[in-house]
């Protein structure tokens, strides 16, 4: 195996569980700052942020994936060409190289958080799971949908 | 770009000021997002965003083009319409390149908007009429 066919993944956590994003995605890890709640959103859209005058929305991920409120201050905001999205988090924990042969497939999607995710590793004896962004986001824009 | 800005719920509303014929003191009461009546359509922007708060103001918008497709496709629509809004509180001109497009996911009643802008304390939504005429139509 070369190096080349290694891809970076950010370890992160969320309700004490661990999570991964291709960094490639990435765009930085920030303090939250003030944000502006929104009418009409789904329960896990906490408001917009203001990234550099640009409008991301906030979405709490434990709310999301478990139901339960966090009390987190990071955000990890994606790239504005992947959505403009910042997910709010516990800490970063790691990064993670892994090759294709380290993932796992979800077979079946048993929580909400294995159908927003498109496989699982193991890190330092964790299970991993990384999270789909092309279903996270399309799971947010069906939750708008329902909300309005 | 010059907009009317009005509070709603807990966001702020600009309507472009290019887009509108007049602003004019409205005391309609309206039941459903959208109603015609005597060639004029109405559209609450508070209904919009199920609030129940009053639209003393109406912003007379300017006419929209009917849809490709439509017959009489480009024309006017005839219909002069007329969006009811929380109180106007201010004009402001806001530089275009402030003005940035809205995350994709979102989906509802903020697919009727251009964009945001931060200003001071406050995000700014900015109205796309246009669109917000066809979507309603």
């Amino acid at each position: 195996m070369t190096e080349n066919t290694m891809d970076e993944y950010l370890v992160f956590t969320v309700q004490g569980k661990r999570y991964a994003l291709l960094s490639k995605i990435i765009s930085e890890v920030a303090a939250l700052e003030k944000v502006f709640p929104l009418p009409l959103v789904p329960d896990y859209v906490l408001g917009m942020i203001n990234r550099y005058s640009v409008p991301y929305a906030l979405i709490d991920l434990g709310f999301l994936l478990v139901g339960e409120r966090s009390e987190a201050r990071k955000v990890i905001v994606l790239k504005e060409e992947v959505d403009k999205i910042a997910l709010l988090i516990d800490d970063v924990v790691d990064i993670a190289n892994l090759s294709p042969e380290d993932l796992m497939k979800i077979e079946a999607e048993e929580s909400t958080a294995a159908s927003l995710a498109s496989a699982f590793f193991e890190w330092k004896e964790n299970p991993v799971l990384c999270f789909e962004t092309g279903e996270l986001i399309s799971r947010i824009k069906q939750d708008f949908g329902q909300a309005a | 770009m010059k907009c009317f800005v009005c509070a709603l719920d807990r966001i702020h509303v600009g309507i472009p000021a290019e887009r509108t014929e007049r602003l004019v003191q409205s005391a309609r009461v309206q039941t459903a997002v959208y109603e015609t009546e005597n060639q004029e359509a109405f559209i609450s922007l508070p209904l919009l965003f199920r609030q129940k708060e009053p639209a003393p103001h109406g912003v007379v918008l300017k006419a929209a083009p009917l849809p490709e497709g439509a017959a009489g496709a480009g024309t006017d629509s005839g219909l002069k319409t007329m969006l009811l809004t929380p109180r106007i509180d201010k004009e402001l001109e806001l530089p275009d390149q402030a003005i940035y497009q809205l995350p994709e996911a979102f989906e509802g009643p903020f697919r009727y908007f251009s964009g945001a802008c931060f200003n001071a304390q406050d995000v700014i939504f900015i109205l796309n009429p246009l669109k917000l005429m066809e979507g309603m139509r």
